[in-house]
């Protein structure tokens, strides 16, 4: 039988490989001041922290501005950044980070594709469970369940299940036991398996 | 073993490495038990599913200019690391394409037709309803689209034909995106997730056709 979590890291190990080498060259240029390499990193790495963002906090205003965030920290801190980590792990960091300090910007912006209410339908999807059919179904349904999961097992969910980061990677992010941290990652399948349950 | 196993043991037994003896008493059970077998089955078919999702989604091109502007770069500043690495940056924008419209792709992947040079130009958005607020959306990008479109065609003779051939496969990917993330909405139109899919592809489209016109000269 195949790991539940050995898709997710060996996933993750590849992406990393291709993207690590491009990257120190970026790094490098960025941290002696040049914004065009550093559009370089975030061009290259906006999508996968911006998809973390909007699964961690299943709001698209929420998200914009947490990846705004990420990178302006990681604009700051580049310069004690020593490429202990690769960049994209070292911007995963700074995410978790940021989200786990709770910004909540009280100005926020208006999303250009509006989703009032979008959650109500989702906690009424999770509820009830979803009728919809499976193949495309499946992962929209699936996208629409874990936005709808309570914020600290869909974390649990999204670190562990959806970007492969054990239990000990994600204790350590956000100091939470290890037995905290599974009670939440299977109360997180569990809603979902029902949620998405025929 | 008698009683079924519970719900975390079902996960520790899904979650350990093949082979591993932790979990052997488990397994036992499970060899004698179809209910459990089959609460496994759920669990690991939730795994491969979640291992399918898109990694990556691109963000609103706003979120770059919120951050040039918190960083004090003036918009006059042009991005010089593109001039010179255009074809790189533009396969690369071709795998994000790729990867992050995988949702919508996987469904449709056995029926899509060859894609054509033709496809590359923008296609008018369909006359089939979609909720108020996004077929306005749409109306806006198609409209940026356009805009742009007319001043790569502009310039198109001043970039090499291997850029052009990289442009015109990066917006195909990107148009086919566009029509499958439509084609779920029109299902499931109160889908935010996928309204959000389906922004992100027409933001993806719009900065590859921007970057793109911005690597040809005016003539």
């Amino acid at each position: 039988m195949t790991s539940t979590l050995s898709l997710a890291l060996h996933r993750r190990t590849l992406e990393q490989r291709q993207r690590s080498a491009s990257d120190d060259a970026l790094v490098n240029r960025a941290r002696q001041g040049q914004y065009d390499a550093f559009e370089g990193l975030y061009r290259t790495h906006a999508p996968r922290v911006y998809a973390l963002c909007l699964r961690l906090t299943a709001d698209v205003t929420e998200a914009n501005e947490l990846t705004q965030d990420v990178f302006i920290r990681a604009w700051r801190a580049l310069p004690e950044f020593r490429g202990e980590a690769d960049v994209a792990t070292w911007l995963h960091r700074i995410a978790v980070n940021a989200m786990l300090q709770g910004r909540r910007g009280d100005q926020r912006r208006t999303a250009r594709i509006a989703l009032a209410g979008d959650h109500d339908d989702d906690a009424r999807a999770l509820a009830e469970g979803s009728t919809a059919a499976r193949d495309v179904g499946t992962a929209i349904d699936l996208e629409r369940a874990i936005a709808s999961l309570p914020p600290g097992v869909r974390r649990a969910f999204v670190l562990h299940d959806v970007e492969g980061y054990t239990h000990e990677e994600i204790a350590d992010m956000t100091g939470l036991a290890a037995g905290t941290l599974r009670a939440q990652l299977h109360r997180a399948r569990q809603l979902l398996i029902r949620a998405l349950s025929p | 073993m008698t009683d079924h196993l519970t719900f975390d043991e079902l996960c520790d037994v899904a979650d350990a490495p093949t082979g591993a003896p932790a979990a052997s008493a488990a397994r036992e059970h499970l060899a004698t038990c179809a209910d459990c077998e089959e609460e496994l089955a759920a669990i690991t078919a939730l795994s491969a599913e979640t291992a399918l999702l898109p990694r990556e989604i691109a963000p609103p091109a706003e979120v770059w200019t919120a951050i040039r502007a918190e960083l004090g770069v003036r918009a006059a500043t042009q991005p010089r690391w593109w001039e010179s690495s255009s074809v790189r940056l533009l396969a690369a924008g071709l795998v994000i394409a790729v990867s992050s419209s995988a949702l919508t792709m996987l469904a449709t992947r056995a029926r899509r037709e060859p894609a054509s040079v033709a496809t590359a130009v923008a296609p008018a958005p369909a006359p089939r309803a979609l909720p108020a607020h996004l077929a306005s959306a749409e109306r806006g990008y198609a409209r940026d689209v356009e805009e742009l479109r007319r001043a790569l065609n502009e310039r198109r003779d001043s970039l090499s034909a291997s850029t052009v051939a990289t442009v015109e496969q990066s917006l195909r990917v990107a148009d086919s995106a566009i029509a499958e993330a439509r084609e779920a909405l029109e299902r499931d139109p109160a889908n935010g997730v996928l309204a959000e899919i389906f922004a992100s592809n027409y933001e993806r489209k719009i900065d590859l056709l921007r970057r793109a016109t911005e690597l040809a000269p005016r003539t």
